[in-house]
């Protein structure tokens, strides 16, 4: 039997790797958006890999995330380190931001690049979701490690930021109202 | 195109054969218990490491008993490339790194010098002549032999190194030998400002002295209330900085007295805590926050958009249609 920390050592490679490719190719967009490295002929790959490569990091990501509160043994200790605590709020910020670059694709289809103000959004989230998914794994390198290729910026690694629950469910709400809304936008079209 | 595809594959040639052999840990993997190689998860391939040059002296107690604690103290020494931190040293049962934990010829470590219980533990600031200390319990009577190992790091290879046997008689228990139970397990770690009082089993002990000090300094005594009958409690004192602190039980009764391990106790600060409520829920509000904010602005961009295309055609039909044109 293949244990949590093996496996999570497995998942995060995957989601690390294909965020990363993504974030590339959002970056390559973003760039494109302003007419700079812009080429017709890769402009099409680009907008492809980012999101089939962003898809199957979210694939991957959930895996990741239940086998690193596993084999942190979240379940039995709780959270012990500051570290964990910003690792899963910052994994889930990912899956969030990476839920809705692929959902707007989706629904605006290829159109997303016609336009300068969507575009640039569509590449500014593709590339957070990937900020925050490396830094998640940057946090894991300290916590397991005790050092991370991001060290040179001296992040606040110990610092926790946990809001008070009455503003997350603010924000949970919110967030529901932001989905009511853009489907009956959506629908109403 | 072809050759920009030579050009390509050539630097990726280039860039996977400029890639370092090495495959170690420089952070090192924390301690824990761990068989000699650490089974390869932590210097890689173990036919890359070069020879540590340290060397490494195990020394005992001259007389341990079965089921009764002695001190391994592993002293090192020639650390020449002690720079690289940290340093990870082993307490092992044999070499075959397979099975060759000390718990696995029956020994149970009680305490190691960074108040935990593994065989593997890792040290930062090391110099020569440093020793370091398990406590473990001995099992029943014979012989054993013991290995301690190093791996370090160092001009860019995973170093290893490993010390001569070391062999250990474990002797039958005399009679009315005062002694700590074989039950006994000592407290190893505590957080900063923790009170600790702990019962003391012992046999055969009539009286107990208990010493502490704190980083091999001067020895003091604690509190022990209680009596043979009823069991003794040992009370130390309370440290209000991470520190590590040593104790040691003089036992006296009808055989000869005999004097406990040091046993190490480490302070620690105040551990984490914190509501999990509250960072699964923050989790998933953020989850749901920036799903749903990335959403909307696509398509209230795209409602607007599509408004402006369809004012424009607006426009652009009243004007033809005042013009007499057809549209």
């Amino acid at each position: 039997m293949v244990s949590a920390a093996t496996f999570h050592v497995v998942t995060t490679e995957l989601v690390v790797g294909t965020f990363a490719l993504a974030g590339l190719c959002f970056a390559f967009k973003l760039l494109s958006t302003f007419n700079i490295l812009s080429n017709s002929k890769v402009d099409g790959a680009l907008d492809n890999i980012a999101h089939g490569a962003l898809l199957f990091g979210l694939l991957s990501l959930p895996f990741a995330i239940l086998s690193g509160v596993n084999s942190a043994g979240v379940g039995e200790s709780g959270f012990i380190s500051a570290l964990l605590v910003n690792k899963l709020w910052l994994s889930f910020a990912g899956l969030g931001l990476a839920i809705g670059v692929l959902v707007s694709r989706w629904k605006v289809g290829n159109d997303i690049w016609n336009e300068t103000k969507s575009s640039i959004i569509q590449s500014t989230f593709g590339m957070a979701a990937c900020g925050a998914i490396l830094l998640t794994a940057s946090v894991g390198g300290k916590f397991a490690r005790g050092e991370s290729l991001l060290d040179i910026l001296h992040l606040p690694y110990d610092l926790v930021l946990l809001m008070p629950i009455w503003l997350s469910i603010i924000l949970l709400i919110s967030g529901l109202a932001n989905f009511a809304i853009a489907i009956r936008a959506n629908s109403s079209q | 195109m072809s050759t920009m595809r030579v050009k390509a594959a050539l630097i990726l040639c280039l860039l996977l054969l400029s890639t370092n052999l090495g495959a170690a840990e420089p952070g090192g993997v924390g301690d824990g218990i761990y068989d000699m190689q650490c089974g390869g998860a932590c210097h890689g391939d173990s036919d890359q490491n070069a020879t540590s040059s340290a060397s490494l002296i195990i020394t005992t107690e001259s007389t341990i008993y079965a089921g009764q604690a002695t001190t391994f103290t592993l002293q090192v020494d020639q650390l020449t490339n002690s720079p690289y931190v940290p340093i990870g040293l082993f307490l092992l049962s044999d070499t075959t790194g397979y099975r060759d934990t000390p718990q696995d010829i029956g020994w149970q470590i009680l305490s190691d010098s960074n108040g935990a219980v593994n065989n593997y533990i890792e040290m930062t600031g090391l110099v020569d002549g440093d020793t370091i200390d398990w406590v473990l319990r001995a099992p029943e009577v014979g012989n054993y032999t013991f290995f301690a190992s190093i791996h370090h790091g160092g001009y860019d290879v995973p170093h290893f190194g490993i010390s001569q046997a070391y062999n250990v008689e474990v002797l039958q228990i005399p009679d009315n030998l005062p002694r700590l139970s074989s039950q006994f397990v000592p407290i190893v770690a505590r957080e900063v400002g923790e009170q600790t009082n702990f019962q003391l089993t012992t046999e055969d002990a009539d009286t107990v002295v208990v010493e502490w000090r704190i980083d091999g300094g001067v020895a003091n005594q604690a509190i022990v209330t209680g009596d043979a009958v009823n069991g003794f409690v040992v009370e130390l004192p309370t440290a209000n900085q991470p520190s590590t602190m040593q104790w040691r039980a003089l036992l006296g009764g009808e055989g000869p007295q005999q004097t406990t391990p040091w046993f190490t106790l480490v302070t620690n600060e105040q551990s984490f805590s914190i509501d999990a409520t509250a960072v699964y829920l923050q989790a998933i509000s953020v989850l749901i926050f920036f799903a749903g904010l990335t959403v909307l602005l696509q398509t209230r961009n795209r409602t607007t958009t599509q408004n402006e295309e369809e004012k424009s055609y607006d426009l652009i039909a009243s004007t033809v249609s005042e013009e007499g044109g057809v549209l």
